[in-house]
């Protein structure tokens, strides 16, 4: 049976059909699946399963969820998260339309898998009769025989049963060999590797692992492999091969699958002392058992997390073993069955209490004692400061110590487990080390339910203070109008707050309360005088805001030479460039000239077709976004792109006048002539702007050449587009070569006109 | 002497066999290895004879006899090199190999090269003269290679001359412009010059820009290099070319390019060419870039790279892979420059291959950091970058992962916010990263989050609770009131997915379906699912509708229940099954609607 026969029919006729993209999805998925590329999983899966829906095809669904799973499940060993898909594919898999599609095999495998993953030895004899079950319909011949047979191992692996194990991977071997199948297969390699393991026969399990080879399996393979090939010489007691055949800890968290051998081969190294039993290596396990937890992969987290417990043991590192411990009893708590984890469990919490009467305790007879204390390494402070909470388990100074240091070990949950607790206390600076966890651990709903309800007015102002400025820091930015309102309530308690003024500067521009933002910087100008960089923030809500006062002020501050009088500044000093942002996030620069400190005019037009902005006044951020730090050959600077001019970010449109735009072309009537219309076009508004250079020439019919010009115009739309068009002719009437616009007739429907014009065009070639 | 007749020292059959079929995937790799021979032979002459300057490979290309000629002044061979190199093929050739490339001068493997001289040719004639030998000129000639001959000729100056007669399925390498292209870009890197067709002007000319000489400005390298890349990437043009940083580890020099092209995402037009030892190895060795990078092309070289047998690829060694890590390094770095730099570049490399970056700055954290506010995304509003989107959302990313109607995405479009098409490349994933790095909300409608954070329940006296459950409940559903805008939409209908999966799943109709173990595990996950309610209606205290509900008759308010859930219910109803189909709604909106104008 080959079950990826329709597949590949089915990616034919798609490309038959034109539908490559699907098509291409179709062996994506896979490849980046087995080579551990599961984010691009991630970025095509959506579209691939919304497209084959789209299609009606539910086989090409099953096979997209599928391969899905396969990458969540299987590599990313997401069980639980993901035991409601996998259920919902079973059943999706086994409807009259789509049972007979061979995925719907892998389907059950992938069930099974969630089991295994969230408690393998739980689920023993569930899995066994399943695989069981599964095997009953298929034969040797299909490819999923070797997956469904290596869940029937696993699952007798879990159960202890290794010699059933290597027996029933002998007769799946017999099978597929009488098939004329290969019998090297993943699967059954590392169940045969951890039945060897199991029985202690590491030399047979080392040569296994050495020579085992999968061309199908990708790298997701050949880096699980590695990690086995480790672990056995390990054990074998080769610990500089084993060093140079385990995967570097980057690479072995693209996996959970990779983490048992990894951690066991560090363990056995560090218990013969060939690698160090480092803080950094418990930094690097833990990581790994903060994914299985979190991934609610309960059984891994329970024998990896004896594993952890007992290397932090043998380091010495109580309090880390104790809350390893901590974490393996919630673990247990979740397992369907014991299968002795309980008894492991108490045999540990034992050791760890004989390691807590044994260490001699830090004392301190006084706190200050404790807060100058130094310790040498991280798990030292550690266990200096448990001590110290014992001795004082309410002084918000050593509880800031002890859970900060736990925030620091990787250990945020117990973190926020010891701030739960003490989140009674409502003292400042743990409530701010509380929330602000919550927030960079993205802990939203549990933020909302403890620090949601508005801030109680009689609490005393640090307290209030700090819970203003952790609801900004939780607002801020999906929600600046709270953000807003809470940094408000904070200077309104204490009013010299600057990073609170100017959080409420910036957070009033966002809002579009331009006039508040100056108030605000105005208020941040007057407690820091000396700071006159602020002048340049306060300039653009001023100058949006209409303020000039208030700008006249900034400037004369800064050092900038300040127009006489009063009101508005419109002074046309250099040429810059100002950068326009689309509705859609698009960038377009256009020349302008500066006519303020942060005001610019455009006075340069866009091509024709794209979005124009003559005329326009804006308002923008004073810090260029180029540098011109690069000389020409001549000695002048530019910047990196050749340009000579700075660019700012326009910030606000002051003014939008509308103009329309068209152009004019032909042959050059002479530069005074040209400078004769340009002047006439002036006189009704219109702006002139000359696109061509002397390279544009105008090839005749009989070959003769004639130097031409082309011209863009920019009618304000309030003029009057006719006396644009008699100035246009009338001039045009007294040259020898006459010009045309095209564009202009259209608008004013003057087909007549047009007709005529189209004849100079094709005349002149333009 | 006489001519000499000889037998070849191997079965040419099968060896041409293999080598024509498996050895050189292309033919043109002949043209490389004999113009390599006769470099060789250039720098032979010089280290052994101290000789300078002067050197010069020239090949003659006839189209209408279809033949190539290749001829070089460099060192010649003797009589006993003739038979050692030219004649003894195969069961020399390793060891050839390997003794050579312990020269790093010599490009070449002198030997095996000029075997592939046969597959392409079905005569071979070479005129040598050896500088050690100068008044002595040898011809050697073989047709099919399995015989040749030699014999002494005419002095001739000092080098060798190379004809071949091509096979005929082969005739097209004579024509001078495949020639001409075929050494531009194989023989960029050889010092030696080469003229093709007696003209004076040099094919190999191109200096490459990491050989630039030291004085020249910043400019004139910025144009050299995308001028450089031109040629090496053929189909596209380079929108931007990244030099690569010298002094590192493998003595790797060269350039990397972003392509000027549009393409899916998923296309992986990957492009780089390989030197080693100056001599062009493969141009199809696209592992060296990272798999995100199906948008660039690059050249390097490098001595720490090592051919295969065939020297048409690279062996995947560990420096191979080191190197593939620096380069992954270098277009990183070269991006982020771009983009700090050079924003017009930067944006036509955005507006090409946004799709793919998506993917890749999924894949890549520096990635996602350089470009995460300039890349677009698909909304319904169109195509967007996040900050531009953020503008108009207020600050929340709302993501639809699925492409088919739901009541809580009619809710965002009833307030004009605009959705993500998390349904399409990359887009959710990207958008999720986006909210975690700049701590901003993302909503995932159909994800159940979604409904506790819209609609924060409120609590009513229990006579307008019952009032509103008899109105407008059905079976197996609850009702919560909550207050949400806009007031226009009365209330939503939320699914309870679980539930729904856990009725499927416990109907007795799934045990013929499913393997009694199977269904077991499935059931031991939907026993967990408590609930008995697959819908529940949040019923919006703010809106109009409602209000009119509770305030008027009986009868009236009864009708209005009626049109407003199975308006509401149309809106987005997907599949008809027992419990709802599409035009039972639809009867009941209208049949509701009567009654109400009736009892006006």
């Amino acid at each position: 049976m080959d079950i990826w026969n329709w597949v590949h029919e089915r990616v034919s006729a798609l490309r038959e059909s034109g539908e490559h993209r699907l098509a291409d999805f179709v062996y994506d998925i896979s490849h980046y699946s087995v080579n551990d590329e599961h984010h691009k999983v991630d970025a095509l899966y959506p579209e691939a399963l919304s497209l084959a829906r789209k299609n009606g095809d539910k086989w090409l669904e099953i096979y997209f969820r599928h391969w899905h799973l396969q990458s969540q499940v299987l590599t990313r060993r997401k069980g639980q998260a993901m035991l409601g898909e996998a259920v919902d594919l079973l059943e999706f898999a086994h409807r009259e339309e789509t049972r007979d599609c061979p995925q719907s095999i892998c389907v059950v495998q992938d069930l099974a898998c969630c089991y295994a993953i969230t408690d393998g030895p739980g689920y023993v004899e569930e899995r066994l009769a399943v695989a069981q079950e599964t095997l009953s319909r298929i034969d040797a011949s299909w490819p999923c025989f070797t997956c469904i047979g290596g869940e029937y191992n696993s699952a007798l692996i879990d159960a202890g049963r290794f010699e059933d194990a290597l027996a029933s991977i002998r007769d799946q071997k017999k099978a597929l060999t009488a098939s004329h199948r290969s019998p090297d297969d993943t699967n059954m390699l590392f169940c045969q590797l951890d039945a060897l393991i199991g029985l202690h026969r590491y030399e047979e399990a080392e040569k296994l692992a050495r020579k085992a080879r999968n061309d199908g399996g990708g790298e997701h393979f050949e880096r699980r492999r590695k990690n086995y090939l480790a672990w056995c010489l390990a054990l074998l007691e080769r610990a500089e091969e084993a060093e140079e055949a385990l995967l570097s800890y980057d690479e072995t968290m693209l996996s959970p699958a990779f983490f048992e051998p990894w951690i066991k081969t560090k363990e056995v190294l560090a218990s013969k002392q060939a690698s160090a039993n480092s803080e950094e290596l418990d930094l690097q396990i833990n990581a790994m058992l903060t994914e299985l937890f979190n991934s609610k992969a309960w059984r891994d987290t329970v024998n990896l997390g004896l594993v952890q417990a007992q290397l932090a043991l043998a380091r010495g590192a109580v309090s880390i073993a104790r809350l390893c411990a901590q974490r393996v009893a919630e673990a247990v708590q979740q397992l369907h069955r014991d299968c002795g984890a309980t008894e492991e469990l108490a045999a540990l919490n034992e050791a760890v209490t004989k390691a807590e009467v044994q260490r001699t305790p830090w004392e301190f007879s006084e706190i200050e004692q404790f807060l100058e204390q130094q310790a040498e390494t991280r798990e030292a402070a550690l266990e200096m400061t448990t001590d110290a909470l014992r001795k004082w388990p309410d002084d918000e100074r050593v509880l800031l110590e002890y859970t900060q240091l736990l925030d620091a070990s990787g250990w945020s949950d117990a973190a926020l487990a010891v701030l739960r607790e003490k989140s009674g206390f409502q003292t400042p600076r743990l409530l701010m080390t509380y929330g602000s966890i919550l927030i960079e651990q993205d802990h939203t709903d549990e933020f909302l339910r403890e620090f949601g309800a508005e801030i109680d007015p009689a609490l005393d102002d640090d307290l209030f203070c700090r819970l203003c400025w952790l609801k900004m820091r939780f607002y801020s930015n999906s929600y600046p109008q709270q953000a807003y309102e809470h940094v408000c309530k904070l200077i309104d308690r204490s009013p010299e707050a600057g990073f609170a003024i100017a959080a409420a500067a910036r957070l009033a521009m966002k809002l579009g309360s331009y006039q508040e933002s100056v108030n605000w910087w105005t208020r941040l100008i007057a407690l820091d005088p000396e700071e006159i960089s602020l002048h340049w923030d306060r300039m653009v809500p001023a100058t949006i805001a209409g303020d000039w006062v208030c700008v006249r002020e900034s400037m004369q501050v800064l050092g900038m030479d300040v127009p006489e009088g009063e009101g508005p500044i419109d002074e046309d000093s250099i040429y810059v460039r100002v950068r326009f942002t689309d509705a859609d996030g698009e960038t377009r620069d256009y020349l302008a000239v500066r006519n303020g400190p942060v005001t610019a005019r455009v006075i340069g037009l866009a091509r024709l077709g794209e979005p124009q902005r003559f005329g326009c006044e804006v308002v923008f951020d004073a810090a260029p976004l180029n540098k011109l730090d690069q000389e020409d050959e001549e000695g002048v600077m530019r910047d990196s792109e050749g340009y000579y001019t700075l660019l700012f970010s326009v910030v606000h449109i002051l003014k939008a006048p509308e103009y329309d735009y068209f152009a004019i072309d032909g042959a050059h009537p002479g530069d005074e002539n040209l400078a004769r219309l340009q002047d006439g076009l002036a006189e009704l508004q219109v702006h002139f702007d000359r696109r061509s250079n002397e390279d544009y020439v105008l090839y005749l019919e009989d070959d003769a050449e004639l130097p031409g010009v082309y011209i863009y115009i920019a009618v304000p739309v309030s003029s009057d587009l006719d006396a644009v068009n008699v100035l246009l002719s009338g001039f045009s009437a007294e040259l020898e070569h006459p010009l045309i616009w095209p564009d202009l007739l259209e608008k004013l429907g003057d087909e007549a006109a047009l007709e005529a014009q189209m004849e100079i065009q094709e005349k002149y070639g333009l | 002497m006489a001519s000499e007749l000889h037998q070849t020292q191997v079965d040419l059959d099968g060896l041409l066999e293999v080598l024509g079929r498996n050895l050189y995937s292309t033919p043109a790799v002949a043209i490389r290895e004999l113009i390599q021979n006769a470099h060789d032979a250039c720098v032979r002459s010089r280290l052994e004879t101290g000789r300078d300057g002067d050197f010069a490979i020239r090949i003659q290309a006839d189209s209408h006899r279809n033949q190539i000629v290749i001829t070089d002044n460099g060192s010649g061979l003797t009589y006993e090199e003739v038979l050692k190199y030219l004649a003894t093929i195969g069961s020399g050739y390793t060891r050839v190999l390997r003794d050579s490339s312990h020269n790093e001068d010599m490009v070449g493997y002198f030997g095996l090269g000029f075997l592939s001289a046969y597959v392409v040719a079905e005569k071979v004639e070479v005129w040598t003269t050896s500088y050690q030998t100068p008044e002595q000129t040898w011809y050697f000639s073989t047709a099919g290679g399995k015989k040749f001959a030699i014999s002494a000729t005419a002095p001739a100056q000092v080098g060798t001359t190379v004809k071949l007669h091509l096979r005929e399925e082969f005739y097209h390498l004579a024509e001078s412009d495949l020639l001409q292209g075929l050494i531009e870009r194989y023989c960029c890197l050889l010092r030696v010059p080469i003229f093709l067709n007696n003209d004076d002007e040099q094919v190999n000319s191109l200096v490459a820009p990491w050989r630039l000489d030291a004085a020249t400005s910043e400019l004139q390298r910025k144009k050299r290099r995308l001028e450089f890349a031109t040629i090496f990437e053929g189909a596209f043009e380079p929108l931007c070319a990244i030099p690569i940083p010298e002094n590192n580890p493998w003595s790797l020099k060269g350039l990397l390019w972003v392509q000027d092209r549009g393409g899916y995402a998923t296309s992986d037009y990957r492009n780089i060419s390989v030197f080693v030892r100056s001599m062009f190895i493969t141009g199809e060795c696209r592992e060296l870039l990272p798999l995100w990078a199906g948008f660039a092309g690059g050249v390097v070289e490098s001595v720490a790279l090592s051919p295969t047998a065939s020297r048409e690829d690279i062996q995947k060694d560990e420096r191979f892979y080191e190197i593939r890590d620096f380069l992954a390094e270098t277009l990183i770095e070269g991006l982020r420059t771009v983009a700090a730099n050079e924003s017009s570049v930067w944006r036509r490399i955005l507006s090409r291959h946004n799709q793919t970056l998506l993917g890749a700055a999924l894949s890549d954290d520096r990635l996602f950091e350089v470009m995460q506010n300039d890349l677009k995304i698909p909304t319904t509003i169109g195509d967007v970058t996040l900050p531009a989107y953020l503008k108009q959302s207020g600050g929340v990313i709302y993501i639809r992962n699925e492409d088919k109607n739901s009541q809580e995405e009619l809710l965002f479009r009833a307030q004009m916010k605009p959705l993500v098409s998390g349904y399409l490349y990359a887009a959710s994933g990207f958008c999720q990263k986006y909210a975690h790095w700049n701590q901003l909300k993302a909503h995932i409608l159909g994800s159940g989050d979604t409904e506790t954070k819209l609609f924060a329940e409120e609590t009513v006296d229990k006579a307008t609770h019952d009032k509103l459950a008899a109105l407008l409940l059905r079976k197996n559903e609850a009702l919560s009131c909550a207050r949400f805008e806009p007031a226009h939409v009365p209330l939503l209908v939320i699914h309870d997915q679980d539930v729904a999966l856990k009725k499927r799943i416990e109907r007795d109709e799934a045990d013929k379906r499913i393997g009694s173990a199977a269904l077991s595990l499935a059931r031991l996950h939907t026993q967990a699912i408590s609930a008995e309610i697959e819908r529940r209606l949040y019923v919006n205290l703010n809106s109009p509708l409602v209000a009119a509900m509770m305030d008027a008759s009986q009868e009236s308010a009864r009708h209005l229940a009626v049109a407003v859930r199975a308006y509401m219910e149309s809106l987005t109803h997907q599949v008809d099954d027992s419990d709802s189909n599409f035009s039972d709604e639809l009867k009941r909106f209208s049949e509701a609607l009567l009654a109400i104008t009736r009892g006006v």
